[in-house]
């Protein structure tokens, strides 16, 4: 069987326009009437108005013939009507997944699994349901579950920061981190799981003094790669991470960046098994803006053509502003990435892990 | 024990939880291992202890506010990372959790508001909760058991059975235009084929001829009631729309505390059967255990009954099949629900329909219906009569209202109009529930009996119904009637106050009104039904199973009442003609506010045999 | 009307304490804030005056017994809104 692609949409913050690059996505997807695609969440996106701001929110349409892994309590829920094929036995706080097929179009609340090793579980059971291409909303704050896909598209705009220096610099640090160099265990390896106490740190250190590769299953938080900064002893060492994920979740991005590069000069290389491909970046001038006097949100804008350029710029991820531009591009990347998918099994007779 | 878990509660508050610790001691009875965390710890080091402590569940509890959805989000993204999720289930329980919020911060379940233990322990026990759980703990309970019917008065029962076998032998050889009806109903409208939409032929053809011109031309022409209209088929698809949407969210709770009664009633009659399904089920949601149908005033008046799913544009909801039927479906299965027959020209044929869709209860009583509520004495007494036979055939039990209280007439006469009705319905093997008035009354407010407080009538009531008969008791309709004002507060308290008392004197069933019961300028709200059922869910807590000692004032008063039902039986039975009693005002006179109805008069005929 | 009052079951209660020299004052202002919030099916449910003014519950039914209620489905009435 064909393995299939599964794509993330991570937002930076609430309000960046994930739904909208989300249903864009789908619409230019959909004149494919041969692919085979799913979508799925792993958050809780559909409602009518926000959660914490109160303000209008766009829903989710979905056409007929397409697949969905939502939490029974949206199914019934919805508009849409869903013809369930499974039960996968995942439970969430909305109900168990479901595995449907969508047979009356119309808008769908998606809420999926919502961790990894449940997202993995959902994609393995929609790809036994013959779905080539799986498309997943991404959560509030959170991302790690992406480690499951196979690239992702990141959601930025006014809503992360409105003022645009912070904005570039904010995205230029995510996509670094991201974009960290894949590498291999290099002479004597140490295995360790995640760096979150003084503890660990000090028996890192311990292990590290007796090893050329440390190798981390979990992670490592700001505080100690700051603290590694000044460990000249680490130099030449290599530190090595599942996926750019885990040290993308370590603090807040700059700070990691700026330490990671600290590391690099210090001949300390940190590296990671298997990298994520960022498919491009979308943006969305719209914010919240909170009004101290009246104790709610009203919709605010930054220019829009200056953000467009400030994000274009940070790197060569490809950034779309969707309501402009439609998704037909990144639609393309989308595809090209199961082109090389089907290319890749045509030529070696395997589906590669790594993207 | 078999599985025992291991549970991490961490409260990320900067203060400590008390909801974390309550449910880390029902955990902990549970028989679970419980490890408490200090307040307000670095998420990473709630990570690491939960990784080096190896637990399997792991609680936390914080207040949500600015920026904390952000920080639970990470706590998720962390563990995850950390590879804790792997193995180990999350929950966050506070104020502002619900099951969405919960699943977007990437928890395994939520606790919000209204969380029971058992639902934490389900979740840590990694057993399924299912909802139902709740709902058949609160069963459907029955307002007329546990009651002998027994007599301690022997004097009232002897007059009692000689008025009621010479009313019983009387109706035996009448009729009415509303007996046929019920007859008809009863012998050829059949349930299934009306849910069908089959057309019955042969119950039109010998209904409508029974029915007044009005009636007549909706079942021959399809003319509705003017005050009427039919909904749109749009409407009714919006209503399962909205009944499906809000059994994701129903849950009927038990406001009574530890008390096992009273069963609390609430009466709904908006005149639009939808708005009425809302109304019962914000009842049902605020912890009413049943619901009472309201008819219009003409409906009582109106020789027949209607058809078709159609609203009223005025107080009470027409009775038809299908009203009937759409409200019964969107009851919860806990929830009693009655139907009144009492007062009007269609009483035994409203006791036929409502057995037949599915009724637990209904409300007859020719005394209050012939003096306070405008029917003829003569039409409703046959018409009662009948209405108790399918009562027993439909295995309804009723209560015997007295409102004729509020047209004047003392208690104890209204209590003897009760008395005989209840004792016809147990000599027909009939249930009947006695329903005093727990009210400000014309007469107490003539005579002052309450001028100190409202405890010591209302508990001379009681007392003297228990001297004379162990039946089940249902005070109404609604309690506290004319103590409450247009102030909301005021008449939640007024209403929980008098549920206190009626829960105190041990009786099996209340009706309470809404805050809105006093004001008269346009509907009903579905809030101010809330504000009663809050209030006396507060009352039921504060009081819990105390009690208190009605005062000497209330033990005279009950013999006095006892005396005067004593008397009026004794001038009932020796008018020997128990209507002629009714229309001389034995029972209720003109002086008392009490007149003789007369919609349906000279309708009854002797019967063919 | 803004999107909101579709969830509004039956009616909107307003409850404040009007300053005011008389309960028949404080009954009129509680009418006029209710028209000039747009409301116009208005009613004083409750108005006492006692000291320096009154307690009033003013109400604005949004939908009576019998009308459509878009809370039924607010979906469908959010789309019918819009079309």
């Amino acid at each position: 069987m064909m393995r299939q692609v599964a794509i993330g949409i991570a937002g930076t913050a609430k309000n960046t326009g994930k739904t909208t690059t989300l249903s864009s996505l789908m619409d230019a997807l959909n004149t494919d009437s041969s692919l085979r695609i799913a979508l799925t969440s792993i958050g809780y996106d559909g409602e009518s108005f926000d959660n914490v701001t109160g303000l209008p929110k766009p829903r989710i349409t979905v056409r007929e013939g397409m697949y969905a892994a939502v939490a029974e309590r949206c199914m019934m829920f919805s508009r849409a009507q869903l013809e369930v094929l499974e039960d996968t036995g995942i439970h969430t706080p909305m109900g168990n997944i479901l595995i449907g097929r969508v047979v009356r179009s119309g808008k769908l609340i998606i809420s999926g699994p919502n961790k990894r090793k449940d997202l993995r579980a959902v994609l393995d059971c929609l790809e036994t349901h013959g779905v080539r291409l799986t498309i997943i909303d991404g959560a509030l704050g959170r991302i790690l579950p992406f480690v499951e896909t196979d690239g992702i598209i990141v959601a930025t705009g006014a809503s992360r920061f409105t003022d645009l220096n912070l904005l570039s610099a904010d995205t230029r640090a995510i996509l670094h981190i991201l974009g960290r160099p894949v590498l291999n265990e290099l002479g004597k390896v140490a295995d360790l799981g995640s760096l979150l106490t003084d503890r660990a740190y000090s028996e890192f250190l311990l292990k590290a003094n007796d090893a050329r590769t440390v190798r981390f299953s979990g992670i490592v938080i700001q505080k100690y790669f700051a603290a590694m900064a000044n460990e000249p002893g680490l130099a030449g060492k290599r530190l090595l991470f599942t996926d750019p994920l885990k040290l993308l979740i370590s603090g807040m991005p700059q700070e990691t960046d700026e330490t990671l590069s600290v590391l690099d000069q210090m001949s300390v290389e940190v590296g990671v098994g298997r990298s994520l491909r960022i498919l491009g970046m979308t943006i969305n001038p719209y914010y919240p803006r909170y009004r101290v006097n009246r104790q709610d949100y009203e919709p605010a804008y930054v220019d829009r053509d200056a953000l467009f350029d400030a994000l274009s710029q940070c790197s060569d991820v490809p950034c779309f502003d969707i309501l402009r531009q439609g998704a037909s591009a990144l639609a393309g990347s989308v595809l090209s990435l199961l082109e090389d998918r089907a290319e890749h099994l045509r030529t070696t007779g395997s589906c590669p892990s790594i993207c | 024990m078999k599985d025992r878990k291991r549970v991490l509660l961490a409260p990320i508050d900067p203060v400590h939880d008390i909801g974390l610790k309550m449910v880390g001691r029902s955990l902990s009875e549970a028989g679970h291992e419980i490890i408490l965390l200090a307040p307000d710890l670095p998420l990473e080091e709630i990570v690491q202890t939960a990784l080096d402590k190896h637990v399997d569940v792991v609680l936390l509890s914080r207040t949500v506010g600015y920026g904390v959805a952000e920080l639970l989000s990470r706590f998720n993204d962390l563990a995850d990372a950390a590879g804790l999720r792997d193995q180990v289930k999350i929950g966050i329980g506070g104020m502002a959790i619900r099951p969405e919020l919960a699943q977007e911060l990437g928890f395994d379940a939520g606790f919000g508001p209204g969380t029971t233990m058992e639902e934490s322990l389900a979740f840590v026990e990694g057993r399924p909760y299912e909802k139902d759980v709740r709902l058949t703990q609160k069963q459907r309970p029955c307002v007329a058991q546990g009651h002998s019917y027994e007599y301690l008065n022997d004097r009232i029962r002897g007059l009692l059975e000689v008025i009621a076998s010479r009313i019983a032998a009387w109706a035996e050889e009448r009729t009415s235009p509303g007996v046929e009806r019920a007859r008809v109903r009863d012998e050829l409208w059949d349930m299934d084929k009306w849910r069908s939409g089959e057309k019955m032929a042969e119950f039109e053809a010998a209904y409508a001829p029974l029915c007044e011109a009005l009636v007549r031309s909706y079942y021959q022409k399809g003319v509705l009631h003017p005050k009427t209209r039919r909904f749109t088929a749009e409407e009714a698809d919006s209503l399962n729309t909205f009944l499906t949407r809000t059994a994701l969210f129903m849950n009927t709770p038990r406001i009574q505390h530890t008390l096992e009664k009273p069963i609390i009633f609430n009466q709904y009659g908006t005149g639009c059967p939808i708005m009425d399904i809302t109304h019962i089920k914000v009842s049902e949601a605020w912890g009413a255990d049943g619901v009472v149908h309201f008819d219009p005033s003409w409906g009582a008046r109106t020789e027949g009954l209607f058809d078709g799913f159609i609203t009223h544009s005025e107080d009470g909801t027409v009775i038809t099949p299908d009203n009937l039927f759409h409200i019964h479906r969107s009851l919860e299965p806990s929830t009693l629900w009655q139907v009144r027959a009492h007062r009007g020209l269609n009483t035994p044929e409203t006791v036929v329909l409502a057995g037949k869709i599915g009724a637990h209860m209904t409300k007859i009583n020719f005394c209050y219906g012939s003096l306070g509520a405008g029917t003829d004495p003569e039409r409703l007494t046959v018409d009662a009569y009948y209405a108790m036979k399918y009562a027993k055939k439909y295995d309804l039990p009723f209560d015997v209202v007295t409102n004729e209280e509020l047209c004047g007439v003392p208690a104890y006469k209204a209590f003897a109009g009760m008395l005989i009705v209840a004792q016809l319905a147990r000599s027909l093997g009939c249930r009947p529930v006695l329903q005093p008035l727990f009210c400000y009354s014309p007469e107490v407010m003539i005579s002052k009996q309450m001028e100190d407080n409202y405890i010591d009538f209302n508990a001379a009531k009681i007392i003297a119904l228990r001297s004379i008969i162990d039946a089940p008791i249902w005070p109404g309709a609604p309690i506290a009637f004319l103590t409450q004002t247009e102030d909301r507060v005021q008449s939640s308290a007024a209403t929980a106050f008098h549920a206190s008392l009626s829960a105190m004197l041990g009786v099996d069933a209340i009706s309470i009104a809404s805050s809105d019961e006093a004001y008269s300028g346009g509907p009903i709200t579905v809030s101010s039904k809330v504000d009663t059922l809050r209030a006396v869910a507060e009352g039921f807590r504060f009081h819990g199973r105390s009690k208190f000692m009605p005062s000497e004032t209330a033990t005279r008063w009950a013999e006095d009442i006892v005396r005067g039902i004593e008397s009026v039986l004794a001038s009932v039975a020796e008018k020997g003609n128990f209507v002629s009693a009714l229309y001389e005002g034995i029972l209720g006179s003109r002086e008392d506010g009490a007149y003789p109805g007369r919609a349906g008069a000279h309708t009854v005929s002797k019967r063919s045999t | 009307m803004s999107q909101i009052w579709q969830h509004v079951m039956d009616a909107l209660d307003v409850e404040t304490f009007l300053a005011c020299e008389s309960e028949e004052e404080g009954k009129n202002l509680a009418l006029t804030m209710m028209k000039e919030l747009g409301f116009s099916d208005i009613d004083v449910v409750f108005c006492q005056f006692q000291g320096p003014g009154a307690r009033v519950r003013v109400r604005a039914y949004l939908y009576r017994a019998g009308d459509s209620y878009p809370w039924l489905d607010l979906e469908k009435s959010t789309e019918a809104k819009k079309a």
